[in-house]
């Protein structure tokens, strides 16, 4: 792992970036050299993984309005046929959705509904966990499965800076690995002893420091740091408002999407991009067509609509996933909300997407088709879905240690990529 | 050595340093862990041993400490350590008499300050109200705020409402919403400025309604004025009253950061910390959660944090705070009396009860976090046992705060664990199943390691881990028996460990305060400040608690906030806390400086600054960037500006803050030059090791 950094690092003090790094040269020429190295990363595509914490209710995002049993399981909190906005006849998203619908028509969003883990659990904890390190069943795995995918990429020009990005305050296990990835929660913030487009003295004293210091861990995420505060400085992704007519929700999660799409306009070379967004684990009063979980999906509904409609062009090399660590009970329990299921619904959004059509085969809501009785029955592993979005996107080499054990060949893809 | 000079010293430092320097270089083409390398440990002498010691064993040197254990002697200062009930600890109750709801036995906090739970029973009549004047304001205003939240909802579940708080539970309370505009009418300023008694009288007689308005118009000033000249119960019923469930999280949060910054028990503090970390409960796990956790610190963690592992195993499980963190208190054996009564009554009716069973989150987490180790030798079908076990283990119902064996709730018939027969014997199946946990050498070798990563290396060497486990298995568990081990191998002294700790956020923050000497009047900024960096304190979601390694910490982000903080800090820009650089120089009071110092003047100041907070000289680069740098005075003030804590709103203590003035005014640090070199030093790559 150590190896792996520092030869990464060898490779950047020889690249493009290094210069970047350096404080003597002039702005507009650190900008020139920027342009020239994000030719290059701009050409590759890019992931944003968002990851809905707390287990989302599927079968109220994605409703199989024509089974019965879905209506005798859950009278209080059901979608109403009449309510939901139709996508094939006999799925309909949830009217908070409203937002997504049109970017199903347009064929830009796909959906994959029964999808989820081989592994039974049903922790929080361990759920998130398999599913960030990609490994379920196993919790010894170090390193999660996006980083996995960014080291078996085959590397066609100097990774910045801003290879992997996630919103937040720390790095999430999704993105933990030897490739450097960035935690921000702010952008604007992301700046060492005062903002505006040059460092400040500061910023250049402890730069300093951490540059010559003998101490191998923080001279590493040192460097790493001031280049990547430079980079951000010499781009300024502030000055990328969202285009005309976008309004992004001004919660955290809106926020977070916001920046990523600005830091994909100010052409900084993010290839991962990494976002949670929580409060779905409705195990009381829950709602139906309105309510706590409607307020929830309008929220991530819309904040992802406005993230699309605001990348615009740029939005041709994006491919976009979510995920949920499981789903819920398909009946609903006794106070108003559903408890701790199985099987969940992804979204996968991208110009090559292949989307307008609900993949995966849908296992039924019949007693005596659901999970232990219970759940959604999983028909989809999720590491099929992301292991196609990460084939069809970064191109590695192979699969088989994004996804040790899983055995994922693209024959078995679900294609909708 | 004890009397060399500190110029001698400070070239011996730099050739050390260099030499280090040399010997981390070879060390990089080395993969090998450094305990590999075959060659005689180099030991720490002198003063570096002191040093060395208050790093690992304490939040960090104080100014002068060394001095102190020097005279001490080193041995007979970490005897005492190990016996904090010997250790004077009077300044630190001082600060926490401020605080005087978080002393209060876990039935009298629920009594005084009610969880939501309890209200909405008070609420149903089904439990009675208080006689006390004070407790029946806090109770009604709380149901009242409880009704408010139910408004909310409502309103929120229309088209286009705001949406609620992303990343929060839904659990979770919210802050709750002032509402300014109503009840404009209200005689904010009288109140404000009424004698302290009339006061207080005039607050808790506001109608409910009248509470969020009043909470609401509030200026800052008149939030200072509101508290001055109350005593600390009064306050908090003001501030139970006015902010609601926020108010036993910020005490809890408060209290947990003082007791690490101030207290002289340190190597008791630093182990509550590593134990509050191995039995992690998570804040926000549920609306009660936050009541539970003074309890849980001070009567389950703290307790034991230096006497028996298997006492603090049984405190943890008996606890009310891990018991709803992992689900015990809701697992039900599947042949239990309550769950058989459960499935007569399924058939009645449509909206049957939640489905109930075992639940194994506890279990699990028990052999796998807290006991055994993961690969300590259990297999599901040992899980599936202890989780039966320990149904009936659960949370006295009604007001949800004690630890209560429920029989009725409990799977009968004997068990077998990793294949032991624990016969059926209610409660005491679970303290059998501790007791075998507690004695079991991969327990011993599983929190021997964790102790040896915590406090000697990321990657300890077996020789190490074996001595503390052998200490583990002769003492029956003794954890004092375990760091006596530790502290007298020769590993612990081994030179390649000096500094080979990264600090975790909390560790950053607190020897920050304490090696600068820092007055803490409001910990909340500094509350905030650990949440910014990654580490809120009862904020780890996940049971495997935070890391003790040094790979999550040192990411881009957190050092940009480290950075951040050191030069918002030394500035006296975080509202709340103060650092008096000239007390600390032994300079004259409230000299202001305006002309620059000569170079020669400005080297000795910084090397002063290097010994106060890193106690050691700092490598050639980073004293010459340190140097460099007070020449650019301006840029200072600039830079401490950045760093974006800013004072809550629902600041709950401004006692040490003038309620004339308004808003805590930051104040100017009367000697820019030491806060703008101290601020680099803290910064520095030297200040995140210990």
């Amino acid at each position: 792992m150590m190896a792996g950094k520092t030869t990464r690092r060898g490779f950047m003090r020889n690249g493009a970036l290094a210069l970047v790094g350096t404080s003597a040269i002039p702005a507009f020429l650190s900008r020139s050299v920027m342009a020239e190295m994000t030719a290059a990363a701009q050409r590759s595509k890019k992931l944003v993984v968002l990851f809905q914490r707390g287990a989302v209710d599927g079968l109220n995002m994605v409703v199989p309005y024509r089974e019965s049993n879905y209506y005798a399981m859950r009278p209080t909190i059901a979608i109403r046929q009449n309510e939901v906005l139709d996508l094939d006849g006999f799925f309909g998203l949830h009217p908070a959705m409203a937002s997504l619908q049109p970017l199903y028509r347009q064929g830009h969003l796909g959906i994959v509904h029964a999808a989820g883990s081989p592994d039974n659990t049903r922790s929080h904890f361990d759920a998130q966990d398999y599913m960030e390190s990609g490994t379920p069943g196993i919790k010894m795995t170090q390193d999660g499965w996006l980083n996995r995918a960014l080291q078996a990429e085959r590397l066609s020009a100097t990774p910045s800076a801003f290879r992997a990005v996630a919103l937040g305050p720390q790095v999430p296990r999704t993105l933990q690995g030897s490739v450097s990835a960035i935690a921000v929660n702010n952008l604007a913030e992301f700046s060492v002893a005062g903002g505006g487009p040059r460092t400040s003295p500061t910023s250049d004293a402890f730069q300093a420091m951490y540059d010559s210091s003998s101490d191998t861990v923080l001279h590493g995420t040192g460097q790493e740091t001031f280049e990547a505060v430079k980079m951000l400085k010499a781009a300024d992704p502030a000055k990328y408002k969202p285009a005309a007519g976008v309004v992004y929700p001004n919660t955290v999660f809106g926020n977070n999407l916001r920046q990523i799409a600005q830091l994909m306009k100010a052409n900084l070379g993010v290839e991962a991009a990494f976002s949670e967004v929580g409060g779905w684990d409705t195990h009381q009063d829950q709602g139906n067509s309105q309510g706590q979980l409607a307020n929830r999906l309008r929220e991530f509904s819309d904040a992802i609509a406005a993230f699309w409609q605001d990348l615009g062009d740029g939005a041709e090399d994006v491919t976009l996933v979510t995920m949920s660590e499981f789903g819920r009970t398909a009946r609903q329990n006794g106070t108003g909300g559903t408890d701790h299921g199985h099987a969940n619904v992804m979204f996968v959004l991208g110009s090559q997407v292949k989307g307008g059509k609900v993949y995966g085969r849908w296992p039924g809501l019949a007693n005596e088709q659901l999970n232990e009785g219970r759940d959604l029955t999983v028909t989809t592993d999720f590491r099929a879905v992301l292991g196609e979005a990460v084939y069809r996107t970064m191109a590695p080499r192979g699969l088989d240690t994004v996804f040790p054990g899983a055995d994922l060949r693209p024959n078995g893809f679900l294609n909708f990529l | 050595m004890v009397h060399q000079s500190r110029q001698t010293k400070s070239i011996r430092r730099s050739l050390e340093a260099a030499i280090a320097a040399m010997l981390s270089a070879v060390l990089v083409l080395q993969p090998l862990p450094a305990w590999a390398a075959k060659r005689k440990v180099v030991k720490l002498q002198g003063d570096e041993r002191i040093v060395h010691a208050l790093n690992r064993l304490t939040f960090g040197p104080r100014p002068g400490e060394v001095a102190t254990v020097r005279r001490i002697g080193l041995d007979r200062w970490f005897a005492l350590q190990l016996h904090p009930e010997s250790i004077d600890d009077s300044a630190l109750e001082a600060r926490l008499d401020q605080y005087p709801a978080m002393r209060l036995q876990q039935a009298d906090l629920l009594q005084k300050y009610p969880t939501p739970q309890i209200l909405r029973l008070v609420d149903q009549k089904k439990l009675p109200m208080p006689a006390d004047p004070m407790e029946v304001a806090i109770y009604r205003d709380g149901i009242a705020r409880l009704q408010q939240k139910k408004e909310q909802k409502k309103e929120m579940a229309a088209p286009k409402a705001a949406l609620p708080g992303d990343g929060v539970d839904p659990a979770t309370p919210s802050m709750a919403v002032h509402e300014q505009q109503l009840y404009r009418g209200l005689d904010t300023v009288r109140i404000v400025n009424l004698s302290p008694s009339e006061r207080m009288q005039a607050i808790i007689s506001l109608a409910p309604e009248q509470v969020a308005a009043f909470q609401g118009s509030l200026t800052p000033v008149e939030r200072n004025a509101m508290l001055n000249g109350l005593a600390p119960e009064q306050r908090e019923v003001v501030l139970a009253i006015t902010q609601g469930p926020q108010f036993i999280d910020n005490e809890v949060t408060q209290t947990r950061l003082l007791r690490d910054a101030y207290s002289s028990r340190q190597l008791q503090a630093v182990m509550t910390d590593f134990w509050l970390n191995h039995f992690n409960v998570y804040a926000r796990k549920n609306q009660n959660e936050p009541w539970l956790l003074t309890a849980y610190e001070r009567d389950a963690i703290r307790l034991h944090a230096l006497g028996r592992f298997e006492d603090l195993l049984v405190a943890t499980a008996k606890s009310p705070a891990m018991l709803e963190y992992l689900d015990n208190a809701q697992s039900l054996g599947p042949n239990s009396p309550v769950a058989l009564r459960n499935a007569r009554g399924q058939r009645a009716g449509p909206n049957r009860p939640r489905p109930q069973g075992v639940n194994e989150n506890y279990a699990r987490e028990l052999m796998e976090l807290h006991t055994l180790g993961v690969n300590g030798g259990y297999t599901q079908a040992d899980v599936t046992a202890v989780a039966r076990v320990f149904t009936g283990w659960t949370v006295e119902p009604q007001r949800g705060g004690e630890f209560s064996f429920d029989a009725r709730r409990h799977e009968p018939g004997p068990k077998t664990v990793m294949g032991k027969t624990i016969p059926a014997g209610g409660e005491d199946e679970g303290l059998q199943v501790l007791h075998q946990l507690a004695a079991s050498p991969a327990t011993a070798r599983f929190i021997s390691n964790k102790l040896a990563v915590r406090f000697v290396s990321d990657t300890p060497s077996p020789a190490l881990v074996d001595r503390m486990t052998k200490a583990y298995l002769k003492s029956d568990g003794d954890i004092a028996a375990v760091l006596k081990a530790m502290f007298s191998a020769p590993e612990f002294w081994s030179q390649t460990n000096e500094y080979a700790k990264v600090k975790t956020p909390l560790e950053f923050v607190i020897s920050s305060i304490r090696a600068t000497n820092a007055e803490v009047t409001d910990p909340l900024p500094l509350v905030r400040t650990l949440d910014r960096l990654g580490m809120p304190l009862y904020g780890m979601q996940t049971p495997n608690g935070y890391s003790w390694q040094a790979e999550p910490w040192v990411s881009t982000g957190a050092l940009v906030n480290r950075m951040n903080f050191a030069v918002a800090l030394s500035g006296n820009r975080l509202p709340g806390t103060t650092i008096r650089w000239p007390s600390l120089l032994n300079e004259e009071q409230g000299v202001v400086r305006t002309a620059a110092l000569s170079s020669e003047e400005d080297e000795k100041k910084e090397a002063r600054l290097e010994l106060l907070l890193l106690e050691r000289a700092a490598p050639a680069q980073t004293r010459s960037a340190v140097l460099a740098q007070v020449v650019n005075r301006p840029a200072q003030m600039e830079a401490e500006k950045r760093f974006p804590i800013r004072l809550n709103d629902n600041d709950p203590m401004g006692r040490a803050l003038n309620p004339d003035t308004g808003r805590p005014q930051a104040q100017v640090p009367v000697d820019r030059d030491a806060a703008l070199m101290g601020g680099l030093l803290l910064g520095s790559p030297e200040f995140q090791r210990r």
